[in-house]
């Protein structure tokens, strides 16, 4: 096996003392400025790029692997603590992983994204050894008839995820297209439904989108409630993981990171889906598929372990063709670049040394998160003993600032105080926001790509059918839309026969 | 208040017949070659779809009563939004100490524990986003 | 009387705030927003040159991507943004001149709105198909291209990859399809899945994908080969010339207002990173050449842009 020759050699280089520090000092970093909203993983990674410059390349990629991992880490503790997504990924940890704190349940929450992402880390790990070059011609095959019939499946999977009425579901995700296609358009510029407003030019923001929906309406509705919110008086039951939610959690991971890692090798928006998709999944197969959005364990660590696993598959299209799928992968492949190192199908040849020491950083970037953050948990668990009554103003202090830092904008403040009251006035209303912020972040993608497969096919819609790719995700997406409703019919006649 | 479903999905249907209004007027394009209404148009179209799909089903569909403090999601709102639009001229200090009072008010609390949150608030906001993230928050045009 | 000497105290406080804050720049991270998808030539050129500057401003230069509207919606952003230097632009020209001309009435700017602060990160456009394509000449592929037709992408609608093909296909007598994408990245990921047959881009861009033996260049788009690439035949020998010169140049600039002090100190600090022996070999070895425009010559050459993209879009109307 020479490829574990390669491997151990690439362990070797990154398991010195110096890059074990920098590890360290990039999970560290990269964790609390994860918490911190509107700074996400490239931010920080752009920002700390510079200081690596007078280390060895592999030191500082792998810092920046660390900050990488520690980034994602922390927008998972903020979705687990007080339910603000600081990205698209956490939008489903948010489901359950913030029930499971208000159950006090939040140190077994945390604990377990920790080790469902190192798990997933290490599962991927695998794969990428196994699988790196043929994945990535694979990928390439994707054209946009094909990302177009990805979307859909995506879409409709996005129902799965709630519970009660499929078409309300259905609906905020119709809801989410529409609000997608605010802004210039992306193919010739034009502006739509922008109301002469520059800052909506570039279309509505996830982040003043999402942090209204979840943080603000959930402070909204804590407020109103008047109830005395039970996790922050509670007795928290323990802080790690129970041998019960190991049982009910090993599955999900072990399906959550094949779906992430074979999403995540897609360069054109595979990632976003595999969260979500996870989770969806695991919803379908549960065996009490009602305790989903009650805090259900299983529904916090599938998707973890996607999103986990689909950032380690995003590296296939990065190192073996030089393609990045996303801003945190394209600083990677600047930082390879600036140390002289050609990305490409001959990487692996030509700097063997370098390709495995990037994939054991990763890795090591991976197990110095969960040695960092076990022993934190107590420490963010303590946070959700501050009296309601100064943790909600703390909460939309951290939502204003953070809102308004990303673009120094007033406008994405006031869009984000209408989401909130949006989502508020939704969850009186019995719909769940979830769909509608993954659908505007899919939205855009899915018109890009069904305008550019029209265009390629010469407005012929048999196209989508005669890709082969195209038509097996569109046949999947036809069944999940009608399998609910056959299923549904069959029960009834079965309850009139019993 | 008393709530019906079907309210909601009428909100929804008269939201997407604008929407489907809005799309017109951009072009819809051909299927050679799309319009920027055209995608507007078709996923608007399905939201009004699924809109009369749920007013239908939820039409008989017996009304319930929704509680609420609606007074303090008021004054969140309210707060909220002075923050956004007094930032620029008073400075992130100002606007952030005062809000954060504001909240502590509606929370119940007494008036020097606000006073001592608001204190407290525009030091964390200071030196964490200001001092340490570099974040060029706006120092404010009034003074 | 007291009221004047409020206004004078006022002034005075302001300016020397002012001043304060100019002689003291940079003395945070600088955000050096490019406004298209990684993968394309601007954010090859651009992390060279914000390394570069990091070296030369002692600060750290963050880059961030913002793609959408052929480079529109990044400029917008840089031009909106609180003119103190510490948010720049890099967008390859003559693109962004050329979504101007197209779609100047949508756009919230004009030509006068940008301060320009120099430019760099020259090289051609050349003609590319996959390496595994059947055509291996320019010949075939315009055989391949008047019988049965053939497609091709772009950085989008109006960008000068955009223009060239069509000029090209025109001038060739060649049936095409053009499918526009989201800056050169993606544009570029289409070629390599085979999704389109052609693409026409810089050798900024394309020569990484050279080197790993994925793309091969069919022609070059200025009227002289490139030595690195001398068997590479132009248009024109082909009797296919276009009628204006297929480069492209990237430049660094910011929005109106910024104190002069800040212009000076981020001007004399751009020539001096790319003059830097490190600059011009991390340039030269992406495919670029290492010359340098000062901010007056880049100014002009701006000016000049908007002429020659108005006769080239006046071409393929």
């Amino acid at each position: 096996m020479e490829t574990l020759d390669l491997l151990a050699q690439g362990f070797q280089v990154a398991l010195t003392p110096t890059n074990l520090l920098f590890a360290l000092v990039g999970v560290t970093v990269g964790t609390l400025v994860g918490v911190l909203p509107g700074l996400g993983p490239s931010g920080a990674l752009a920002i700390l790029l510079p200081t690596t410059y007078q280390a060895s390349p592999v030191s500082s990629i792998i810092m920046l692997a660390g900050i990488y991992h520690g980034a994602m880490y922390g927008g998972s503790t903020t979705s687990v603590l007080v339910n603000i997504p600081g990205e698209a990924s956490s939008v489903v940890t948010c489901l359950d992983g913030y029930q499971m704190a208000r159950r006090g349940r939040a140190g077994p929450a945390l604990g377990m994204a920790a080790f469902a992402s190192f798990i997933a880390g290490t599962l991927s790990l695998v794969g990428l050894i196994l699988l790196a070059p043929p994945l990535a011609a694979f990928a390439l095959r994707f054209g946009p008839t094909e990302y177009f019939a990805l979307m859909v499946a995506g879409l409709v999977i996005l129902s799965y995820m709630t519970h009660g009425s499929m078409v309300k579901g259905l609906m905020m995700a119709a809801a989410g297209l529409v609000l997608g296609t605010v802004g210039l358009d992306t193919i010739t510029g034009r502006p739509r439904f922008t109301f002469g407003l520059t800052e909506l030019s570039d279309g509505i923001g996830f982040l003043p989108m999402a942090m209204g929906l979840f943080g603000i309406a959930e402070v909204l509705v804590g407020l109103e409630g008047g109830e005395k919110r039970d996790v922050y008086t509670g007795r928290l039951h323990g802080l790690l993981p129970t041998r019960r939610d190991w049982s009910e959690s090993g599955l999900p991971i072990a399906r959550g990171s094949v779906i992430g890692f074979l999403l995540g090798i897609l360069p054109g928006g595979g990632a976003v889906l595999s969260s979500f998709v996870s989770y969806a999944v695991e919803r379908r197969l549960a065996r009490r598929p009602e305790e989903f959005g009650k805090g259900a364990i299983a529904g916090l660590a599938g998707p973890e372990a996607a999103n986990n696993a689909g950032s380690t598959g995003a590296f296939i299209p990065m190192l073996s063709l030089g393609i990045p799928s996303n801003s945190a992968t394209a600083i990677l492949l600047g930082a390879l670049l600036i140390y002289g190192v050609q990305p490409g199908p001959l990487l692996m040849r030509t700097h063997p040394d370098l390709f495995w020491g990037v994939v054991a950083s990763m890795y090591l970037g991976n197990l110095m998160l969960l040695m960092l953050n076990l022993p934190l948990i107590g420490l963010w668990v303590r946070l959700l003993r501050v009296p309601y009554d100064y943790l909600f103003p703390a909460i939309l202090l951290f939502c204003l600032v953070g809102v308004y830092s990303v673009n120094n904008s007033t406008t994405e403040v006031l869009l984000m105080v209408a989401f909130g009251l949006l989502g508020y006035l939704l969850r009186k209303a019995g719909f769940d926001p979830a769909p509608m912020v993954l659908a505007l972040i899919l939205g855009p993608m899915l018109e890009l790509n069904f305008r550019q497969a029209l265009i390629l096919s010469q407005g012929d819609l048999t196209a989508f059918v005669r890709h082969p790719i195209a038509a097996v995700l569109l046949l999947v997406a036809a069944v999940l839309l009608v399998l609910p409703i056959v299923q549904d019919l069959s029960r009834k006649k079965g309850d009139r026969h019993a | 208040m008393t709530y019906r479903d079907w309210y909601g999905a009428l909100a929804f249907l008269l939201a997407s017949a604008a929407v489907v209004a809005g799309a017109i007027r951009l072009g819809v394009g051909t299927l050679r070659d799309p319009g920027s209404g055209f995608a507007p148009l078709a996923f608007a179209a399905v939201l009004g779809l699924l809109s009369v799909i749920r007013l239908v089903g939820t039409i008989r569909a017996a009304p319930y009563r929704v509680e609420g403090r609606w007074l303090r999601v008021a004054a969140v709102c309210i707060l909220l939004l002075a923050w956004g639009l007094a930032v620029q001229t008073v400075g992130y200090l100002v606007a952030t100490f005062l809000v954060a009072i504001g909240f502590v008010l509606v929370g119940g609390r007494s008036v020097y524990a606000a006073l001592a949150f608001g204190v407290g608030a525009a030091l964390a906001v200071e030196f964490v986003f200001v001092r340490w993230l570099a974040t060029p928050l706006p120092r404010g045009t009034l003074f | 009387m007291r009221r004047r000497i409020a206004l004078l105290a006022a002034v005075l406080v302001g300016s020397l705030a002012a001043t304060a804050r100019a002689d003291d720049f940079p003395s945070r991270a600088i955000t050096l927003i490019i406004p298209t998808s990684p993968g394309g030539s601007a954010s090859v050129s651009g992390q060279i040159i914000a390394e570069a500057l990091k070296r030369e401003l002692k600060q750290s230069v963050l880059i961030v991507y913002k793609p959408g509207a052929a480079q529109a919606l990044g400029t917008e952003q840089v031009l909106k943004s609180r003119p103190d230097g510490y948010t720049l632009g890099w967008t390859f020209e003559p693109d962004l001149a050329s979504k101007m001309v197209a779609d100047g009435k949508s756009l919230s700017f004009g030509k006068g709105d940008l301060v320009h602060l120099g430019a760099a990160g020259f090289a051609p456009y050349f003609l590319w198909v996959k390496a595994d394509a059947p055509w291996k000449t320019l010949d075939e592929l315009v055989a391949a291209g008047k019988q049965k037709g053939i497609s091709y992408s772009s950085s989008g609608v109006a960008t000068m990859g955009h223009v060239y093909a069509e000029m090209f296909v025109r001038r060739a007598g060649i049936k095409a399809t053009h499918v526009p994408y989201q800056g050169g990245g993606p544009a570029t990921t289409a070629l390599l899945g085979g999704h389109v047959d052609m693409s026409v881009g810089s050798y900024g861009r394309m020569k990484q994908y050279m080197d790993s033996n994925l793309v091969r260049p069919l022609a070059i788009l200025v009227d002289e080969r490139l030595p690195d690439l001398a068997e590479v035949p132009t248009l024109e020998e082909r009797g296919l010339d276009l009628p204006i010169q297929g480069q492209i140049y990237h430049h660094l600039f910011g929005p109106k207002g910024m104190p002069p002090a800040v212009v000076e100190t981020i001007t004399s600090a751009f020539e001096r990173a790319v003059r830097d022996p490190a600059t011009q070999q991390a340039l030269v070895k992406a495919g670029f050449d290492g010359r340098w425009l000062s901010a007056k010559a880049t100014e002009e050459a701006w000016l000049k842009d908007f002429a020659i993209v108005e006769e080239a879009l006046s071409q393929i109307k």
